[in-house]
């Protein structure tokens, strides 16, 4: 959560109920899995999940960016956003 | 506190999704509580939390509803689908809740049938024995003798009739609420002494009665102006007072009552007779216990000319018990002839079955013995309850009485006779017994006291209680 708000710049505040539901979302379209770290349960008592991305959640992930990047150079070639780095 | 708030509003979500990430969004609250300390960071807190809720609450709801069939690998196409809106049992807090709110629906239903404003429904009976026919008995009058027929014929399952509403030249609606003028005061005392001294059995009684009532009224004690249900009330009380008959009874109806018997339709007495059949005549249930022990529950003496052959196949694959229980706990009566041919069984020559209803007739004597019977000497028990009614106290009571059973449970609730209803006026009736049979056993039968168990022991454990009193005399044979 904490991550997601720093980077967005605060603009985008992430609830536990949303986190989870979208985590949950994942899991089943079997884009994200769920890793256990056995390692690290003495370090840390409290109860924490960690999840990771599966091929299909990267390449997902790389065609909604790239869709992203289209809509950008779009965006720029039009001189609605200026410079070369978002 | 504000953790437990938290945990509070996350039991909003499904529970599928609460036993899946409940600890974890706890510990991002507490994560996040732990470091937005202050008041304003506090607000935003719980303003990013609400908006969270308020987002993801009808998500997770409509994510939930996937059909049950979705992860088979068959195609359902065409089949029909069900959703699940939880997966995990509801909650006992649901159960209460649930509980409460049926209640709270079916007392307001309830209340609003019983209502006296409301459309009376009368149910058209088939009419048991106990009734002797008069030209001027009404439907209250059957309402009032045979009310344990209207709870069977309704548990019994026949859609009640609704008879159509009385007409009234005066356009009136059928009801009358004001309070008795003098003149209408005078002319029904003058009516119910009328019909007391034609009708009631003992003449005598009838002309000190009827005295009684005169000397009230020149007392002034009817001048009070009365509603009319207080005045038959008061009149009930001064012909009880003066006869010693309790049977003795004036009636106040609101509705209009009927002019001349009730019509009993063809298409009602079917439906009666119709679901008497598919009730098993009220054979609820019928077993061989351990130790031989024949056990009959029959909550209602359905008159023989239906229910004669079901009966006698009943009785007869009893024939070979060492005892036999009669289940009475939940019978509310029912017609003397039934009465008579179950207690046909259980002698070897014919009993006079006493019924304080009416003059003996000859369905009062059982058809003792019964061919290829077994059961004329076998050790009876009858399991009677605080609301055994009617015809089932008349087996309880004549079989205690001729020493025939054993009566183990409750006193019986207490309801012996039954008078014809003559009607006074539109909404008076009277009713009057009109001869007093004799009763073998005593004075008193079980009117208003019910009839006493030999064996007192709480209906419920009546059954367990008869089966080990049987049981031990089988063994000491």
């Amino acid at each position: 959560m904490r991550q997601i708000e720093e980077q967005t710049g605060g603009r985008m505040r992430l609830g536990p109920g949303t986190l989870y539901s979208s985590i949950q979302a994942l899991l089943e379209g079997k884009l994200i899995e769920e890793v256990t770290r056995r390692d690290d349960t003495d370090l840390m008592p409290e109860r924490r999940r960690f999840y990771r991305l599966t091929a299909a959640g990267r390449k997902l992930a790389r065609s909604e960016a790239e869709k992203l990047a289209d809509v950008l150079r779009v965006a720029r070639a039009r001189k609605i956003l200026r410079g070369d780095y978002v | 506190m504000s953790e437990k708030l938290y945990a509070l509003l996350f039991r909003l979500y499904p529970s599928q999704f609460r036993h899946a990430y409940r600890e974890e969004a706890i510990q991002l609250f507490r994560d996040r509580s732990r470091e937005e300390r202050g008041l304003l960071p506090a607000l935003r807190l719980w303003a990013d939390l609400l908006a969270d809720l308020i987002v993801s609450l009808p998500r997770e709801y409509r994510y939930t509803r996937t059909p049950v069939g979705a992860s088979s690998p068959q195609s359902l196409e065409g089949v029909p689908s069900f959703y699940l809106l939880e997966d995990g049992s509801p909650r006992l807090g649901a159960f209460l809740f649930g509980g409460v709110l049926s209640l709270a629906v079916v007392t307001t239903v309830l209340t609003l049938i019983n209502q006296p404003g409301g459309k009376q429904t009368r149910r058209i009976s088939d009419a048991p024995t106990s009734m002797r026919s008069s030209s001027s008995r009404s439907a209250t009058a059957q309402k009032a003798q045979v009310p344990n027929q209207e709870s069977v014929a309704h548990r019994a399952g026949p859609p009640p009739v609704q008879q159509p509403k009385p007409q009234n030249p005066a356009g009136e609606s059928g009801q009358r609420t004001t309070r008795l003028d003098a003149g209408e005061r005078r002319r029904l005392v003058d009516r119910a002494i009328a019909n007391l001294k034609q009708y009631y059995f003992d003449r005598d009684v009838a002309q000190k009665t009827a005295d009684a009532m005169l000397v009230h009224e020149k007392a002034g004690d009817d001048n009070e102006p009365i509603e009319g249900r207080a005045f038959a009330d008061l009149l009930t009380a001064q012909m009880r007072d003066a006869s010693g008959d309790r049977h003795l009874i004036i009636e106040y109806s609101q509705n209009l009552l009927p002019e001349g018997p009730p019509a009993q339709t063809v298409d009602s007495l079917e439906r009666l007779h119709k679901a008497m059949l598919q009730q098993n005549c009220m054979v609820r249930k019928l077993q061989i216990l351990p130790h031989n022990i024949g056990y009959l529950k029959l909550d209602f003496f359905p008159n023989t000319s239906l229910c004669g052959p079901t009966v006698r196949t009943a009785m007869a694959s009893l024939n070979h018990a060492d005892a036999i229980i009669f289940d009475l706990r939940d019978n509310s009566g029912g017609f003397p002839d039934m009465v008579s041919l179950i207690a046909s069984y259980l002698f070897d020559h014919p009993e006079y079955m006493y019924s304080p209803r009416g003059a003996p007739t000859k369905d009062s004597w059982t058809r003792s013995p019964v061919p290829e019977n077994g059961l004329a000497d076998k050790p009876v028990y009858v399991l009677t309850s605080a609301t055994t009614w009617s015809g089932a106290e008349q087996f309880s009571y004549d079989l205690k009485m001729l020493k025939r059973a054993t009566l183990v449970g409750e006193t019986t609730r207490g309801g012996a006779h039954a008078g014809a209803l003559h009607r006074i006026d539109d909404h008076f009736g009277m009713g009057i017994p009109e001869e007093e049979p004799i009763n073998p056993f005593g004075n008193t039968d079980w009117e208003g006291v019910g009839v006493e168990p030999d064996v007192k022991v709480k209906a419920a454990n009546a059954l367990e209680t008869s089966v080990k009193l049987a049981e031990a005399k089988l063994q000491k044979k």
